[in-house]
């Protein structure tokens, strides 16, 4: 038996903080939705496990619910899902759509009833109550038989801190259930269980990452078992077209912004990365001066960049420039927002700062 | 600020026009005696640069020449800013103003005029255009260079002159970027922050953009909670349903196992009825055989009972008859007396009342006779006094009145035909004949002489008297025969009613008259009578009710014989005596009725008993028959009592044996649960009620749930929080770019306004060293207020503050001016300024004056100095000084064509001489 796992596709997704690139993103999504098909038929699987949540939100209109279900229309093989958290079967949910009608291939899984598989037999455990605190996988009964028995699951697997115990799976439910796999969605990042032996249970993860700082996402995992308690052979397969990075630098030194500018400069596909740079450390002169360029490679230069500098305090002994001034009470001034700036995390004191020494230079400094 | 050329015409004093050339660079001392016009000229300076061309008012008007209509004009050519100016104004009667500004080759060329001369003045010299007559506080930081006469102390600056100052003085302290970042700062400023620190209104606007897309996304947020919520509320109510749904499956089965138990029960419950009625059965035939038993037994003793009392009864039946025979006769005879008693009484009322209705007849018959007969008689009298009237031939009053009338017609128609009537006598002399042609006796007739011949005419008489010829005689002209007609005719009248009484004299008929109303009057009174005695009847009448009283007591008489022929006392007598019989025997009447009264209740009382006795015995021999009767039905089954004893154990051990089973089989029933099942189908019906409801709210939630889902809003959402992340983002960058802009502006300004406060203290330092170099020695320390008024003096000598007032006027004159000089030296800094002084210095001694002299001269690097003075000599010893004579440039009117041109003469060639070595050096 061989399937695919993916999950969390989270179509619909908001990505406000993007901006303009909210809707290109959001295009993204479906896009690589799209690719997976290609993969499912390149690795040639039997069929294709989602563990829930391929929409963002039931509320979605019958556009995008129609493009997805073409897309698993378009699956050259049996695709079983079920309603995660963000799309649960509640009453006008999104499986409630006529469209899918018109995708034989496509097994909405909306009971906890098994349903034969190829090569085996699954057991969906399917979120109809967006805020049941039972274990999902509870009514799978342990009845050991001669076929493969692969659970499908959305929820909380519990320890991990991370993830909020919500649907809570315990860590051992595939030995408690009587699984071969238990393929999971909720948590956006690939994790498998154990992390050190063969895996029997996994989140695949979002195949988009949908936020900075989410590690190890934009995957799908081809899965093999060979049969029946096999150890199953995971294989993890990086499907996203988009990646985010964050950078958080510390400027401590002159050159530190200029480093930064050029690992920007480095880095690989700009086109598809999305960049947060968020600087600390202190304010000096000659920052002022490198801040300009990194702020323009990074909305010129990728998919989306951001700057974050309020973190970035003028130096205290930086003042310089400060003293330099004519004596009087522009040098008064000078000294007082850069008091201000730095005996308090006052964003607009530094930039008041930054505006006078901008303006000194620009009246002939 | 200095001033090269001061032209004034028509302005107060100045009639002509005087065309006053200063240098800029020199040091002018402008002199004349009082009243020629020096604090004028000052007041024309300030004018022309401080006043609306168009000022009005009663101190405007002052500026005219004294008592003319004159214009006002002043021209003042200066230099500011590196610039050569001029400005000419005309007050009051078509004003005008002209600003022009020196160009290249030495012409001035035209810039504004009008309004926006003043206003391009004004902004140049950092001035507001004052509306009327402007003294020295409209002239800004020229308040403090220009001292007016007797003013010479420094009045406390405010508004814009403080600001002004302040900003030339604080110009310095910023150093060359100060003002340049100020107006960057400024201009930054400006584009986020009104004036009044407010933010801009384009910024209020995209903030309140974004409040309304924030607003809009949290109600579509809340319109996702609520879709969730709906959601939720459906999975619930879809959960409630099949919980509802189980537990009614549940009652359902509980309800069918009842339903067995009650077919059971009921099965019981036929078997418990059928040994009831078997056990009724028993039960009812023991009690009838009792009861026959006891019936027989009562029935019999009954009898005897009824058999005794019988008797009883017949024997009081008998006693009670002979008692109400007896009774019976005593009330009869009783009745018979009282009815013989009645009858009496009702005789003697007969009689009494005959007796009285016979007095009374006999009365009204003997009225009625009277009456009668009166008539009678006056009808008697009538007859012969109707005779008498009859006889007499009298006429009526009305006829006696037409008889007079015509009697008196007559006598009128006599009277008046003799008055016609024409009689002539003619007694002829001679024989003679006349011939009588009208009148009588007419025709001819012979006339004897002395005899006399009447001749009588009625109106005309016409005679011939032969010899004499025709004579007429004419009367009145009424017609005498009209007149002897109308005698006829009433003659005959006359005639015919005297005829008709027999005699035609007119007395005799008035005293028939007379005694006709005699008569008629007497005959009036007796029918009066008459009437009066009928009553309305007549005699027949009258008559006919004598009669009928005649016979009603002729029938009374003979109902009551005894009343015969009596008298009325007779009669009221024996009336009386009836009455009297009558109340006797009434009384013995009423002991008679009573009597009989009583024996009849006696017979009515005994005659009830009887009643009673024989209903008794009525009742009792039915009873009796009715026992005898019922006797003989219970005794109809033809048992023997021991017989029916024997029954009557029977029955009852039979009604034991069923009663037995009845118990047993009403205990298993009590086991059974009666009304379960009812009760679950009760709890059954609530249940599926209960699961219709939970289904119907879970179909309402799902089609709520549907409806909002289909929708599609969390796109909707979606979009519009990409767009308040867009918008926010932008406002936070700008706001914090604002905050920030606000930030730097204000330190600017707060940096300037702390050194500025401080800025008194070197100019209180330099006024103190220049108080010393005109005092010649140091002259302690003095404090200035921020708004630069002397605050304080120590002077060295008193080791303490001083009241200016405890300074002597020299001192406080040289303090004045000390103060003035020291912010005059920096505000020359930035620009050479002119400093006026009228009229000062008059206290001060000659040894302090000539170092103030070379002070002022050492100033005359920096500073334009106009002294405008009196007393010109006072500062011979003014190096560099140039004396003007006031006098001197005074020009006539014909010659002051073009006041904006060059002065007509030079006017230095009459200046005082003085030891400068420049004096009357042209400008």
């Amino acid at each position: 038996m061989k399937f695919l796992h993916t999950a969390d596709w989270q179509i619909g997704l908001s990505l406000a903080q993007l901006g303009e690139k909210t809707a290109e993103a959001r295009n993204r999504r479906v896009a690589t939705a799209r690719r997976i098909a290609h993969l499912a038929r390149s690795a040639a699987v039997d069929f294709v496990l989602i563990a829930g949540d391929i929409f963002e939100h039931n509320g979605l209109s019958e556009t995008t619910v129609t493009e997805i279900a073409s897309i698993l229309s378009s699956f050259p093989c049996p695709v079983y899902l079920i309603p995660g958290n963000h799309d649960p079967a509640v009453p006008g949910s999104v499986w409630e759509r006529t469209v899918w009608q018109e995708c034989p291939n496509v097994h909405l899984l909306i009971q906890p009833q098994p349903v034969p598989v190829p090569g085996g037999i699954l057991f969906p455990c399917p979120v109809r109550d967006p805020h049941a605190t039972e274990d999902p996988t509870q009514w799978i009964p342990h009845q050991p038989t001669d076929q493969i028995r692969i659970g499908l699951a959305h929820g909380s697997v519990l320890g991990n801190p991370e993830i909020e115990p919500s649907y809570p799976i315990s860590r051992n439910a595939p030995e408690l259930r009587g699984l071969d796999y238990l393929a999971l969605g909720h948590w956006h990042s690939t994790a498998l269980f154990p992390p050190g032996g063969p895996a029997r249970m996994a989140y695949a993860g979002t195949h988009e990452p949908t936020r900075f700082g989410e590690p190890d996402s934009g995957n799908v995992l081809v899965v093999e078992i060979p049969g029946p308690r096999a150890s199953p052979q995971v294989e993890k397969r990086r499907v996203a077209s988009l990646q985010w990075l964050t950078l958080e630098r510390t400027v401590r030194q002159d050159a530190g912004l200029k480093e930064l500018r050029a690992e920007l400069e480095r880095l690989p596909n700009p086109a598809h990365t999305l960049v947060e740079c968020r600087l600390d450390g202190v304010l000096r002169r000659a920052h002022l001066d490198e801040l300009e360029p990194v702020e323009r490679i990074l909305a010129e230069r990728f998919f989306f960049g951001r700057l974050d500098t309020t973190q970035l305090l003028p130096e205290p002994e930086d003042a310089a420039w400060i003293e330099n001034l004519p004596a009087g009470y522009l040098r008064q001034a000078a000294r007082r927002l850069l008091e201000q700036a730095v005996h308090s995390p006052d964003p607009a004191a530094a930039e008041a700062l930054r505006l006078l020494y901008r303006g000194l230079r620009e009246v002939g400094l | 600020m200095t001033v090269s050329h001061l032209t004034v015409e028509k302005f107060r004093c100045f009639l002509n026009r005087v065309d006053l050339p200063l240098d800029p660079k020199a040091f002018t001392v402008l002199y004349g005696p009082n009243a020629s016009g020096k604090s004028t000229l000052l007041q024309a300076l300030i004018a022309a640069l401080a006043n609306a061309h168009s000022a009005k008012g009663r101190a405007m008007e002052t500026l005219r020449p004294w008592d003319t209509n004159l214009a006002p004009e002043v021209t003042v050519a200066f230099e500011h800013g590196g610039a050569a100016w001029r400005v000419w104004k005309r007050f009051l009667d078509r004003p005008q103003c002209r600003l022009e500004k020196l160009a290249a080759r030495g012409h001035y060329r035209l810039q504004a005029e009008g309004k926006a001369a003043d206003q391009q003045l004004a902004e140049l010299l950092g001035l507001e255009p004052a509306p009327g007559a402007a003294g020295v506080e409209a002239m800004g930081v020229a308040q403090i260079l220009w001292a007016p006469q007797g003013e010479l102390e420094l009045p406390a600056l405010s508004g814009r002159a403080l600001e002004d100052v302040r900003a030339i003085l604080g110009a310095q302290l910023g150093g060359r970027l100060g003002p340049a970042l100020e107006c960057w700062v400024a201009e930054q400023y400006g584009q986020f922050w009104t004036p009044t620190g407010k933010p801009k209104k384009s910024r209020e606007q995209e903030k309140a953009a974004l409040r309304e897309l924030e607003h809009r996304l949290d109600e579509a947020r809340v319109g996702l909670a609520h879709l969730e919520e709906l959601a939720g509320a459906a999975e619930i109510a879809r959960r409630e349903a099949a919980e509802l749904h189980r537990q009614a499956s549940a009652i359902r089965s509980e309800l069918e196992e009842a339903l067995q138990q009650e077919k059971n029960a009921e099965l019981l419950r036929a078997i418990v009825g059928n040994l009831e009625a078997q056990a009724r059965l028993k039960e009812k035939d023991r009690h009838e055989l009792l009861k026959r038993i006891e019936q027989i037994r009562d029935l019999s003793a009954r009898i005897a009972e009824l058999q005794q009392a019988e008797r009883n009864v017949e024997t009081s039946v008998e006693q009670k008859r002979q008692a109400e025979r007896l009774a019976s006769q005593q009330a009869a005879d009783a009745k018979a007396r009282s009815d013989t008693l009645a009858a009496q009484i009702d005789r003697l009322r007969r009689t009494e009342q005959l007796a009285r209705r016979l007095e009374q007849l006999l009365g009204e018959q003997r009225a009625v006779a009277e009456r009668v007969a009166r008539v009678e008689e006056l009808e008697q009298q009538l007859d012969q006094e109707r005779r008498r009237l009859e006889a007499l031939r009298a006429p009526s009053e009305g006829e006696l009145a037409t008889i007079r009338q015509l009697h008196d017609r007559l006598r009128e128609l006599d009277i008046r035909l003799e008055a016609l009537l024409l009689k002539a006598e003619l007694v002829p002399e001679l024989e003679a004949d006349v011939e009588v042609i009208e009148g009588a006796p007419a025709g001819r007739h012979r006339l004897v002489a002395g005899a006399p011949f009447r001749i009588t005419a009625q109106g005309r008489m016409e005679l011939h008297l032969a010899g004499f010829g025709q004579v007429r005689l004419l009367g009145p002209e009424t017609s005498a025969p009209q007149l002897q007609r109308d005698r006829e005719a009433t003659a005959a009248q006359l005639r015919s009613w005297f005829e008709r009484f027999g005699t035609d004299q007119l007395a005799e008929l008035a005293s028939r008259q007379s005694q006709h109303a005699e008569i008629q009057s007497r005959i009036d009174r007796l029918q009066t009578e008459r009437q009066t005695l009928l009553a309305g009847s007549t005699s027949e009448e009258l008559n006919q009710r004598l009669a009928r009283l005649q016979h009603e007591a002729a029938e009374i008489v003979r109902e009551e014989p005894a009343l015969g022929p009596s008298s009325s006392d007779e009669l009221r007598r024996l009336a009386e005596q009836s009455g009297r019989e009558m109340a006797l025997k009434q009384q013995e009447a009423e002991t008679a009725r009573r009597e009989w009264e009583h024996a009849h209740h006696e017979w009515q009382s005994l005659c009830s008993a009887l009643e009673v006795e024989e209903s008794k015995l009525q009742m009792t021999r039915q009873e009796l028959a009715r026992a005898r009767q019922e006797l003989i039905a219970c005794q109809h089954d033809g048992r023997t009592p021991e017989e029916r004893e024997r029954d009557l154990q029977r029955l009852e051990l039979e009604w034991k044996r069923i009663h037995d089973q009845l118990e047993k089989a009403r205990d298993e029933l009590a086991r059974s649960q009666p009304g379960r099942a009812a009760a679950l189908k009760a709890q059954v019906q609530v249940w599926e009620q209960r699961l219709a409801q939970a289904e119907q709210r879970r179909l309402q939630a799902e089609a709520d749930s549907r409806a909002l889902f289909a929708r599609g809003p969390y796109e909707q959402y979606s979009n519009l929080e990409t767009e308040v992340e867009r918008r926010r983002r932008a406002v936070e960058s700008v706001e914090l770019h604002a905050e920030a802009v606000r930030r730097l502006h204000e330190a600017v300004l707060a940096a300037k306004e702390e050194m500025l406060e401080g800025l008194a203290e070197p100019v209180a330092a330099e006024a103190a060293r220049i108080l010393a170099r005109i005092a010649g020695r140091p002259m302690g320390t003095l404090s200035l207020s921020p708004d630069f008024t002397v605050a304080s003096v120590q002077p060295e000598s008193a080791g303490r503050d001083v009241d200016l007032g405890e300074l002597s006027g020299g001192e406080r004159e040289q303090l004045y001016l000390a103060v003035r000089l020291a912010l005059a030296r920096f505000l020359a800094q930035r620009e050479r300024q002119l400093v006026v002084l009228d009229d000062v210095l008059t206290a001060t001694d000659s040894e302090r004056l000539g170092r103030l002299f070379d002070l002022l001269s050492e100033l005359q690097e920096s500073l334009q100095i106009l002294i405008l003075t009196c007393h010109p000599e006072r500062f011979r010893a003014l190096p560099g000084a140039r004396f003007v004579r006031l006098e001197n440039f005074a020009l006539h009117a014909e010659e002051s064509q073009d006041v904006r041109g060059r002065p007509a003469a030079d006017p230095y060639g009459e200046s005082l001489s003085s030891s400068a070595p420049d004096a009357g050096r042209a400008p």
